[in-house]
């Protein structure tokens, strides 16, 4: 089986010779590519057509050749399929159709390796997209970056479990026109993919706008919930969240109020290492008709840091299907007194290597001012 | 890895009674919908009983199955019971969904 090129003809496959690649001036195969019909010589040295060929009349001493061309499917004559014999010899008709049956088969494993490895590309590039769909989604769905709030100093990571997939964890960090310090939040929507991205906006951009009214928390998710519960266009969705407004205060420390939506508690590290988690429990948002929401307060004293995360982290950091939150406890503990982004850092180190397999995202408030 | 869950469901006394053992994440939803929800929502019994005492873990997707087969009990006017551990994942994520008032409990130890 040879394969012709501008210059040369390759020996792709072969019984009974050895021969790599020749030049396509002698070659025979040159002259059965440029006709469409099988290319027969039976007596090669006194056909016309090739007894002055050096393959015929030198030390191979050919006399016998019979090609078939190699014809793709859009009509392209690509090489042969040939025999070739040093003794004269004569074909029968089914012999012939045998070479050019044998000729389309070969031509079919070629296409279909061809269209095998166009299909591969394919898939890598719709990959590639759906990865950068998911990423730019999730990037809108998610603050480009954190607010500068006085007294108050952030971090916030988010770790995606599936790249091509868009999560449905979120959080955010607002100011409020006439109070000082900020609204934060962090949620986790239910399921994957579009439709939980299209939840997460909704809800994060109702709580946005909820926020404006300088309300409680409390009210705040009770007003997220009638907003997903009306508004969602995907019935059996609902979110999970703890809302929080962070009041600092002159003394440097900061009034706390926490409401919870079927979120896990978010944890309060003190400077002195205590850790205790906050908020009194309420119903996930999105589903119910009427919640009922309520609000906890704490006053924290200065250098205190509040994490906010979702049920992913405490996977993450306790092992699989673990969903307490004493590991994340402990880890909490050993970076008491610390900046954010020290805190952030060794939440991040505390995560396993490799894929999680769930999303974690967290947000750490840090009370006083910035070291 | 995640382990995948098993339902079992038989009828006691005329109650549906479905027991779900290991894992119930988003891996198993469509498994999930097929065998409990949908179970819970074509029976002709006259209450349901899920048995959940058995589950190994259980993530937002498990809960938004149990809410969809209340959903579905209550559609057809008869009953749903959960029995769960007292400190299993199950009641863990129920109590932190702030949703134990909305189902009907049966807590063993």
């Amino acid at each position: 089986m040879t394969i012709v090129d501008t210059d040369r003809i390759w020996f792709k496959s072969q019984h009974g010779l050895d021969v790599g690649v020749i030049g396509r001036d002698p070659g025979l195969c040159a002259s059965a590519i440029l006709q469409d019909e099988l290319y027969l010589v039976n007596d090669a040295a006194t056909d016309p057509r090739t007894l002055a060929n050096p393959l015929v009349a030198g030390e191979l001493g050919l006399r016998f050749y019979a090609a078939a061309q190699l014809t793709t499917h859009d009509g392209h004559n690509l090489g042969t399929l040939c025999v070739i014999d040093r003794q004269p010899r004569e074909l029968t008709e089914s012999e012939l159709s045998s070479l050019r049956d044998l000729a389309s088969v070969v031509v079919d494993e070629l296409e279909l390796r061809l269209s095998a490895r166009r299909t591969v590309g394919l898939e890598a590039d719709l990959r590639h997209l759906a990865e950068e769909l998911a990423g730019t989604l999730q990037e809108s769905l998610l603050p480009t970056e954190l607010p500068t709030v006085e007294g108050i100093e952030l971090a916030a990571r988010y770790h995606v479990a599936h790249r091509n997939q868009v999560g449905g964890d979120f959080y955010d960090v607002f100011l409020q026109p006439t109070s000082p310090g900020c609204v934060a939040v962090v949620g986790d929507v239910s399921g994957k993919g579009a439709l939980a991205a299209s939840l997460t906006g909704t809800a994060r951009w109702a709580l946005r706008t909820i926020a404006l009214d300088e309300r409680a928390p409390s009210e705040g998710l009770a007003r997220l919930n009638t907003v997903l519960f009306q508004a969602h266009s995907e019935p059996n969705r609902y979110c999970t969240l703890a809302l929080t407004a962070i009041r600092p205060r002159y003394d440097g420390g900061a009034d706390l109020t926490i409401s919870l939506a079927g979120h896990p508690p978010p944890l309060l590290v003190e400077p002195d290492g205590t850790v205790e988690r906050l908020g009194t429990t309420g119903p996930i948002a999105g589903w119910f008709h009427d919640p009922v929401y309520s609000d906890s307060s704490r006053s924290a004293p200065a250098g205190s840091v509040l994490l906010l995360f979702t049920d992913g982290l405490l996977e993450a950091i306790g092992g699989h299907a673990y969903v307490g939150d004493e590991p994340l406890q402990a880890v909490l503990r050993r970076v008491a007194g610390r900046g954010a982004s020290e805190v952030a850092d060794a939440l991040d180190a505390a995560l396993p290597a490799g894929d999680l397999s769930d999303d974690a995202a967290f947000l750490v408030i840090r009370v006083g001012e910035v070291q | 890895m995640t382990e995948f869950f098993d339902v079992r469901s038989g009828k006691v006394n005329g109650a549906l009674v479905i027991t779900v053992s290991g894992e119930v994440d988003v891996a198993g939803e469509t498994q999930f919908v097929r065998h409990v929800v949908d179970g819970v929502g074509t029976t002709d019994a006259q209450r349901v009983v899920l048995d959940l005492s058995r589950v190994a873990f259980m993530d937002s997707t498990g809960l938004r199955m149990l809410l969809l087969c209340k959903r579905r009990a209550e559609e057809r006017g008869i009953p749903m019971t959960l029995s769960i551990t007292a400190d299993g994942p199950v009641s863990r994520l129920i109590d932190v969904s702030g949703v134990a008032e909305m189902f009907q409990l049966e807590r063993t130890g």
